[in-house]
């Protein structure tokens, strides 16, 4: 089977600093699969480099089966982004702004019209439609963000931070609609810094740290590979993908992170 | 980490934060070597050569700048004092009152910004807090020129009357602290007011109305002072500019020359009041001023939030969207052809968008029709007195188009500015760079074209018809002007871009080197034009050929337009990085 989202190689430099290096990913469709890291590890240098928002110093990318390097407009038709700026249009409406992006991705102005009245109703944003989105909080914008990302019925939908600065309701609203995608067969990729969300969220999860890809599998399988003899003992332990997490980049970090009691001591 | 749990320690073992309070000398240190360091990174980056050297080029012409008015006052105010006429020192003074408060206006910063308000997260004391906003900008162009010009005026007058140099100095500092106090008085309300965007929007509108009004009045007061040539002034116009001058001794500039004036008489007390007066001033403007920054100084809340939609309005909305919806759907049914692709089409309406809710852009935009109306009223009145006026109108339109070429470029040479975080959309969507640069440049001609349509009926209804070759060697130097502006300034958009902040009323940050190039390119093709115009006249040939010329550059013009616009993906694609980082900035 086709993987959605594949990656050989795939590395990004900025000067002598490698960002990502040789990566090898693979994700299925219907995944709905998390990519973890630390801060500065390569998560968002990734997702924009699988979104065509950076380009990659080397290796390739393959998105539903097509070449990115050289399908790069057949690939973006059938793929739907939350960036981490989020590209939003400040001195637009949000009305305004859906109908912008539905004729970019080729939707006639009908169609456009009505995903935006039902996106808006969704995202309980059809009472502000006379706002600038600059007016717009920070959760707002980011409900119109993955309203816009959606809105052509993408088959991958790659989110970076969805839910920072989102009210609980807000992220109740925003997991509905995700999952409502991934049951329909779409393939979601989501980075994100609440380890809670993504645990209850993904099938699958990827760890990167430093650039490499450290972990990958289901969350079954990372639990396995970092169960320790100490906790198969405990009956009815189940580590979280926190604690996983930790075990996972702490393995790596290795001696950095041994022994924080002696630093910031003067700290209260 | 130790320390942190509650039973190892108790709140009296905790480590204390310094209880020695931070000099001011260290605040303003630390603030030095931080704009220093600011500066410094910003020759990191990409483009930063270029930028370097338009900053090294910018200092002799600042210097010529700030050097000729300076010198210009100098001698005035020796020739003023030592013909004993020191009363109109206060013309000086208004001279550089006015310039120095309003040439602020339209100073835009070539290097970086930092937003000094953010300062008051720091244990920083409210004295030191308001000393570094005083002295935060003393080198602006403005400020430099006016201090220059002041220092000139004292040692003018120094050489005129060497006993009136104290005096002239004391007079001269306090004025200068005046002018600076009054500038950041006025800038820090209005960045109060403009804070929030409909404030912002209506100012705007009140800027507009008040300028158009303004030249309006002078216009018709200058109709009404003067009936004709060597005609005596109307006594409306007497009276009025007796009560200007009574009110100007009564203002700073007149009150600092009243001064000097009074002491170089002898009137010792006078001069003193006069002193006190303008000293008054400047502390009712300090008042003023760190009124504001108490305010900014205990941290304030400016909500940009607009009043919630009322159920009704809802509803209203509501039908209005439906009805939309249906509009499109027969729209979307009818076998008619859109002409444009449905990506540049929506470009277009998105800049269409943002141009309506631009109220500067807007203004810069009527300004050249205007200033066309003005002056073909004024020239109107001074072909009945002057011998060869007829030259102003005939080249009216000329000179009105080569002004709409001006005012584009800050369209043109910043296309993507206003974008901000929204450029990241034309990477991600599935589209070409090129659509959305063909958009903005449609956007751009339908301007060009609407205004030179209205500057030609301006100028052939209120002065008199140009000849139809001159028109026609006009409208094709125009359009070889623009296809020339926009390959260029499409590139440089991409290449050094720089975020539009729609609040600021100055200090926008622009591309220095973009700055320089679109100056060279607007100059040379501005030479060339009137080059040929004067060639055609002294040589008495048809503007015709001219005409054939400008088109022939136009032709070419095209097709240096069509490569660069070919280009234009992958010049995008390489600058990527740079642009969504510039962009997205906050």
């Amino acid at each position: 089977m086709t993987s959605a989202i594949s990656t050989s190689g795939l590395t990004r430099r900025f000067g002598d600093f490698v960002a990502v290096k040789n990566m090898n990913l693979s994700v299925a469709p219907g995944q709905f699969y998390g990519f973890l890291g630390p801060n500065g590890a390569g998560k968002s240098t990734t997702i924009k480099m699988l979104t065509g928002l950076l380009a990659p110093t080397a290796g390739r990318i393959e998105v539903l089966g097509m070449d990115f390097a050289t399908h790069a407009i057949e690939v973006k038709r059938q793929i739907g982004v939350v960036p981490e700026g989020m590209a939003l249009f400040g001195r637009l409406t949000a009305t305004e702004y859906l109908r912008f992006v539905g004729q970019m991705y080729g939707l006639d102005r009908a169609t456009t019209a009505q995903r935006s009245e039902e996106l808006l109703d969704f995202m309980n944003l059809a009472g502000e439609t006379r706002k600038l989105i600059t007016d717009f909080s920070h959760g707002m914008q980011k409900k119109l963000a993955l309203a816009a990302a959606v809105i052509h019925g993408p088959k991958i939908l790659f989110l970076d931070e969805p839910f920072e600065g989102v009210d609980a309701i807000a992220a109740g609203t925003l997991k509905q609609m995700l999952q409502g995608m991934i049951a329909r067969g779409a393939t979601i990729f989501l980075t994100s810094h609440v380890l809670e969300i993504v645990e209850r969220l993904c099938t699958h999860v990827a760890i990167i740290n430093h650039g490499e890809l450290i972990a990958n599998g289901s969350l079954e399988e990372l639990r396995a590979g970092v169960q320790t003899q100490a906790d198969s003992d405990v009956p009815g332990t189940r580590l979280t993908l926190e604690e996983i997490f930790i075990r996972v980049i702490g393995k790596e970090d290795g001696a950095q992170n041994q022994q924080p009691e002696q630093e910031l001591s003067w700290l209260g | 980490m130790a320390g942190l749990t509650p039973d190892s320690t108790s709140m009296s073992s905790l480590p204390q934060p310094s209880s020695q309070p931070v000099s001011s000398r260290q605040h303003f240190q630390t603030i030095a070597w931080l704009r220093w360091r600011i500066f410094v990174n910003t020759l990191r980056g990409k483009g930063a050569v270029g930028e370097l050297v338009v900053k090294i080029l910018s200092y002799p012409i600042l210097a010529v700048i700030i050097l000729g008015p300076s010198v210009g006052a100098g001698i005035f105010s020796y020739l003023f004092v030592s013909q004993n006429e020191d009363a109109y020192l206060a013309i000086l003074l208004w001279v550089i009152f006015l310039l120095w408060q309003f040439i602020g206006i339209s100073t835009s910063a070539t290097g970086p910004n930092f937003d000094i308000a953010s300062l008051t997260r720091f244990p920083i004391r409210y004295r030191d807090y308001l000393l570094i906003r005083l002295s935060f900008g003393l080198m602006d162009p403005p400020t430099l020129a006016g201090i220059g010009c002041l220092i000139a005026m004292t040692i003018g007058i120094s050489i005129a009357a060497p006993s009136m140099a104290p005096w002239a100095a004391l007079l001269m500092f306090l004025f200068a602290a005046c002018n600076v106090l009054f500038s950041r008085m006025i800038y820090s309300w209005l960045e109060r007011w403009l804070a929030q965007r409909r404030t912002r929007e209506l100012f705007t509108m009140l800027l507009l109305v008040f300028s158009l009004g303004i030249q309006f009045v002078g216009q018709f007061a200058g109709r009404l002072g003067r009936h004709g040539h060597h005609a005596p002034v109307s006594p409306w116009m007497e009276k009025l500019s007796h009560a200007l001058v009574t009110i100007n001794w009564f203002l700073p500039p007149g009150l600092a020359a009243a001064s000097f004036q009074n002491m170089h008489r002898g009137l010792a007390p006078l001069a003193f009041a006069s002193l006190g007066g303008l000293l008054l001033f400047t502390l009712f403007f300090l008042y003023i001023f760190q009124l504001r920054l108490k305010a900014e100084y205990h941290g304030e809340n400016l909500s940009e939030a607009p009043a919630a939609l009322s159920a009704k309005t809802l509803a209203k909305d509501r039908k209005q969207r439906a009805a939309q919806i249906a509009a499109a759907r027969s729209a979307d049914a009818s076998p008619h052809r859109q002409f444009l692709s449905p990506t540049v089409s929506a470009c277009l309406t998105k800049e269409v968008h943002y141009l309506m809710r631009s109220g500067p852009k807007l203004y810069a935009l009527i300004m050249p029709v205007f200033m066309i109306v003005l002056i073909s009223v004024r020239t109107a009145s001074l072909r009945q007195v002057m011998v060869g006026s007829s030259d102003l109108h005939t080249f009216l339109f000329s000179s009105g188009c080569a002004y709409t070429q001006m005012i584009l470029v800050g369209l043109i040479y910043n296309s993507l500015g206003a974008d901000g975080p929204g450029v990241q959309f034309y990477f991600m969507a599935p589209l070409h760079f090129r659509d959305v640069i063909l958009a903005k440049n449609l956007l751009t001609g339908a301007i060009l074209a609407i205004e030179v349509t209205l500057i030609y009926l301006a100028s052939a209804f209120l002065g008199a018809k140009a000849p139809l070759s001159l028109v026609v060697a006009t409208v094709a130097w125009s359009l070889f002007a623009f296809l020339l502006n926009i390959s260029v300034g499409n590139v440089r958009s991409l290449i050094s871009p720089k975020g539009y902040e729609a609040g600021k009323v100055r200090r926008q940050n622009v591309s220095g080197l973009n700055s320089l190039i679109c100056l060279g390119v607007i100059l040379s093709a501005s030479l060339l034009g009137s080059a040929t115009i004067v060639a055609c006249r002294f040589f008495d040939i048809s503007y015709w050929m001219a005409a054939l010329a400008f088109f022939i550059l136009a032709a070419i013009a095209v097709g240096i337009y069509l490569i660069s616009l070919k280009n234009i993906d992958r010049v995008a694609m390489d600058h990527m990085d740079s642009l969504t980082l510039e962009l997205c900035k906050r």
